[in-house]
């Protein structure tokens, strides 16, 4: 056992000691902080300070402006003298207002055009909004002159929300987060299952190739040298997921406190491009919140960890027992194809499974090793039935059991067959030597 | 006591018969040459000893005791194709390969700077092994194999690669692992390697071993009684000489020939004396382990 942890500290220590590994890891969350910050810019007017003098002449828009003001950067000023021409604002409030909104009285009857003054161009988003909100004031007016009712019109207005009662709870919120969250599991493990089975791969044909492997082997058995290998660089890849969740937060945690406003504004704005009205977006965030908090978050860890860690064990043994049986890296492609077709296929399996998480495709891709750990994943924020996860988990963890031992069976035989290029025939009967 | 008996093994793989019915007896404090052409089997007898195979048939014996894991501490294997991880630093690769033979940071530091120091390499401690020339990567090897003081030392061709000076360096260390009690197993096909510090070879051909024993009793058993004689003026070749003596070559004033059935050198002696030859030196020439080598290997062909 002091062997085999001799063997992890190496595959460990070795990894992560590495530029690249360190590279890798700092650069993920320091491009997350500058996405997130240029989003941040672009999305509120390249984060000028943007101040709009509203000029109305039909007095309809007076309460309307506020709910569009974004933190410190887009502010609305409406107008209560409607009697100066826009020649007059120029000159007197130039100083004070970046731009102005020219809301001319309105005439039903035609069409109503409004107009912007400004030395700069307008941001997209707050373009959008400014029109919604007056196309929308406009609607209202337009039908309360032909004598319809506005709470009426209101109602017909709003969406309808489903109200799920899931395991006789009560569940606010929304399936698209917890497809997004389904999805983003899925696809992290996919990615680790990639990288890292890849890397065990070519960790072990290095030892072959190098002929380390005819030293090693005269101290330690075969089966403990793949274990170490396999944790050690299971362990990189783990570490490198909670420095990354780690790193990230404290990303969030800076941006929040230098950007906060402007965060909440990104998120306002995001919601109500979606929305038409403020209300619905507020509506939004209320629902993004309901369905975190209505996510059984600890179950969700405690899968995510789970699955990580024995379809890592099932794939990495494969991949291992893979770089064993061929002589160099270039042999390996052939050998490695079949093995990463049941990952991509769950790939492509997971996005129907998140439209319909409770499909027959679903369940038994969700049962299969080969697919579970991804597929799986994906389901589980829709709070899947138990005994269904049990199954899954109990079949998994039986068959990456099966695969180290036959893929041990593999390994033992092939780290030590030098020159010929072995053929999948062979390789089925090394498993049964 | 022998330190390994190796006990009519046999191994195959698949339909190839790697060793057949193989006996060895290894004495302690010796060395040993393991002869044979690619393909004889040389590296599977050795990997059954550094027990990364088992025999189908037959056993070993270490001291007396069957051959089992315990024993691999006692056995240092240095293989042909040197193998050190790349990316790692020449100290810390010692390190972990001496950690693996159980022995702890603090005795394996003592050792790796006994042994960089002794070799003229403690400059390289830090490098990375891809940083250094494959001849100074297989001394590294070296200490790697001889860190944990195997009892029993196998070297597959451990000159190969190395610069004179690096070789009579190693040269010299495995022969004073010798006179301290280590074994010396040590395969190799360059065959002046073999006469200037093997006691013993075996000479392995197809699975089987061919040949083996004391290399000067060897060369003994394989004269051709063979003489070089120089004389001090070119030989005027008469009848008489013709008829009595087996000349082989004649080369300006040196002269090869081969004793007949029950004739001694003093009788070709006296046969050149009695025709005025005026004789330099007389020596005789005995098989180089080379030439045994390849005579033993045609021979056995089909």
């Amino acid at each position: 056992m002091r062997k085999v942890w001799y063997i992890i500290q190496r595959e460990y220590l070795t990894r992560v000691r590495k530029k690249s590994f360190i590279v890798i890891t700092l650069l993920l969350p320091i491009l997350i902080g500058v996405f997130t910050i240029s989003m941040i810019k672009i999305a509120t007017s390249a984060g000028e300070k943007l101040q709009i003098a509203v000029l109305d002449e039909s007095h309809l828009f007076q309460d309307k402006f506020r709910g569009l003001d974004v933190g410190e950067s887009l502010r609305f000023n409406y107008l209560l003298d409607t009697t100066l021409s826009y020649e007059k604002l120029k000159k007197t409030y130039a100083e004070k207002y970046d731009a102005f909104l020219y809301i001319p009285k309105i005439d039903f009857e035609k069409n109503v055009e409004v107009t912007y003054y400004s030395a700069s161009e307008l941001g997209t988003v707050t373009q959008s909004r400014i029109e919604k909100a007056i196309t929308e004031e406009v609607r209202k007016r337009v039908l309360e002159n032909k004598h319809y009712d506005i709470d009426i019109i209101d109602k017909l207005d709003k969406d309808i929300v489903l109200n799920k009662v899931i395991n006789d709870k009560k569940k606010a919120g929304d399936s698209d987060v917890s497809a997004g969250i389904g999805y983003l599991c899925g696809m992290l493990i996919y990615v680790f299952l990639i990288v890292y089975g890849a890397m065990v791969m070519r960790g072990v044909t290095e030892e072959k190739t190098n002929r380390i492997i005819e030293v090693l082997i005269t101290t330690v058995k075969p089966f403990q040298l793949m274990m170490g290998k396999i944790i050690g660089i299971g362990a990189v890849g783990l570490t490198q997921f909670i420095l990354w969740a780690i790193l990230t937060m404290i990303v969030q945690f800076g941006l929040q406190l230098f950007y906060g406003n402007e965060l909440l504004a990104l998120q306002a704005l995001n919601e109500s491009s979606q929305a038409a009205q403020m209300s619905d977006a507020k509506q939004m965030a209320l629902n993004f919140t309901n369905t975190l908090a209505g996510l059984d978050i600890p179950r969700i860890v405690f899968s995510f960890i789970f699955y990580f860690i024995f379809g890592y064990l099932f794939y990495a043994a494969q991949f291992a027992a893979v770089g064993a049986a061929v002589n160099e890296d270039t042999d390996a492609q052939s050998f490695m194809f079949p093995i990463t077709i049941p990952i991509i296929i769950s790939i492509v399996l997971m996005s129907v499974t998140i439209q319909q998480p409770s499909s027959g495709t679903a369940i038994w891709s969700s049962m299969v090793p080969f697919s579970s750990p991804i597929i799986m994943m994906a389901r589980i924020p829709f709070r899947i039935v138990w005994w269904q996860q049990a199954l899954s988990m109990f079949i998994l963890v039986i068959s990456s059991l099966g695969m180290v031992y036959v893929a041990a069976k593999i390994y033992r035989i092939g780290i030590l067959t030098q020159g010929k290029k072995v053929t999948f025939k062979e390789i089925g009967k090394w498993i049964f030597y | 006591m022998s330190l390994l008996e190796i006990k009519n093994i046999s191994k195959s793989f698949q339909n190839n018969l790697a060793l057949q019915h193989v006996s060895l007896t290894i004495l302690p404090n010796k060395i040993y040459g393991l002869l044979g052409p690619n393909g004889a089997g040389k590296t599977t007898l050795i990997r059954n000893i550094t027990q990364i195979f088992y025999p189908d048939s037959g056993e070993i014996l270490y001291n007396g005791e069957k051959l089992q894991s315990k024993h691999s501490n006692q056995i240092g294997y240095m293989p042909e194709e040197r193998g050190m991880y790349k990316k790692m630093k020449v100290g810390e690769q010692l390190i972990y390969f001496a950690k693996l033979r159980d022995f702890n940071t603090k005795q394996a530091e003592e050792k790796i700077d006994y042994w960089l120091k002794k070799l003229d390499i403690e400059s390289w401690r830090n490098k990375n092994i891809e940083d250094l020339s494959k001849g100074m990567q297989q001394k590294v090897q070296f200490v790697a194999t001889i860190l944990h003081d195997p009892k029993l030392l196998i070297l597959d061709e451990p000159f190969s690669g190395l610069d004179p000076i690096a070789a009579e360096q190693i040269k010299n260390e495995i022969i004073e692992l010798k006179e301290n009690g280590t074994t010396i197993i040590f395969s190799t096909h360059r065959m002046e390697n073999v006469e200037e510090i093997c006691e013993d070879i075996f000479l392995i051909n197809k699975g089987k071993i061919i040949l083996d024993g004391n290399v000067q009793q060897i060369k003994q058993d394989f004269k051709q009684h063979l003489y070089k004689i120089i004389t001090a003026e070119k030989l005027n070749i008469n009848e008489n000489m013709a008829n009595h003596i087996s000349i082989k070559k004649q080369d300006n004033n040196e002269l090869i020939i081969q004793l007949k059935q029950d004739q001694k050198p003093n009788d070709v002696l006296r046969i050149l004396l009695e025709n005025q030859a005026e004789i330099n030196s007389m020596t005789e020439i005995l098989p180089t382990v080379g030439e045994i080598f390849i005579q033993k290997v045609n021979s056995n062909q089909p």
